[in-house]
């Protein structure tokens, strides 16, 4: 069962430092690609991500890229060297980076996030014209639809504001 | 009775506000369904969220049916 905002509750109950990027913001705001995983950044220290991994560790988290479907079991020497974290979860798909294309890394994301409100708390969501510069700068085909999409929602937006 | 317009968006056809800007525009072009853009867009951020796991969780039933049916394709 894919439950993609029971995972973002986690994240926030957890007290996990991230913010809301790729497919799932985008549907946040309005987009009606589906998307089957949950991209966030996150900020890298050793704190943060054992407070990730100890929101999700009852659900059986594991390294999705691994063919062997490697437990997640962060220790110091695996920590020091990860700039990615993709993984399954029993709630569905987790991927967690350190920096986002066409924007950087957590500070530069998080300089350009928003505050959104959610049934269980705030939570930090990168901000639409965010979203589509990195759509963009990914380019893929599929991106590339999501931020003409988005580029619409953002002028309607604007029009509604005039 | 019914005017063309209506019942052309009756059969489906979308129509575009008269307010539309470009960037709207340029998404009708490529093919994107706005009719549905315009529908999330009346619903809250948490009901879209909300709604993409329904969806999700259905893509993920359908690949597993699949999955058991014609064995995994990795």
């Amino acid at each position: 069962m894919d439950q993609l905002t029971e995972i973002l509750q986690r994240l926030h109950d957890g007290n996990v430092e991230f913010c809301l990027i790729g497919g799932l913001a985008a549907v946040h705001y309005g987009s009606t690609f589906v998307t089957v995983d949950i991209d966030v950044c996150a900020r890298f220290t050793r704190e943060n991500l054992k407070r990730l991994e100890a929101t999700i560790a009852n659900l059986h988290p594991f390294h999705r890229m691994t063919r062997d479907r490697r437990p997640l079991e962060l220790t110091d020497e695996l920590m020091a060297s990860l700039k990615n974290l993709y993984l399954g979860t029993d709630l569905g798909v987790l991927d967690c980076l350190s920096k986002v294309a066409g924007i950087g890394g957590f500070e530069e994301v998080m300089s350009r996030s928003v505050l959104r409100c959610f049934p269980f708390g705030q939570c930090y969501v990168l901000k639409i014209e965010a979203l589509i510069d990195t759509k963009m700068a990914i380019g893929s085909a599929k991106d590339k639809l999501v931020a003409s999409q988005l580029k619409a929602i953002q002028e309607r937006h604007l029009h509604q504001k005039l | 009775m019914i005017d063309a317009k209506t019942l052309a968006q009756i059969n489906g056809q979308y129509d575009c506000p008269s307010e539309a800007g470009p960037a709207w525009r340029e998404a009708m072009a490529l093919g994107l369904d706005m009719s549905l853009v315009e529908y999330n867009l009346s619903l809250t951020p948490w009901e879209r969220l909300l709604r993409n796991d329904q969806a999700a969780a259905f893509i993920r039933a359908a690949q597993n049916a699949e999955r058991s049916q014609y064995g995994s394709t990795d």
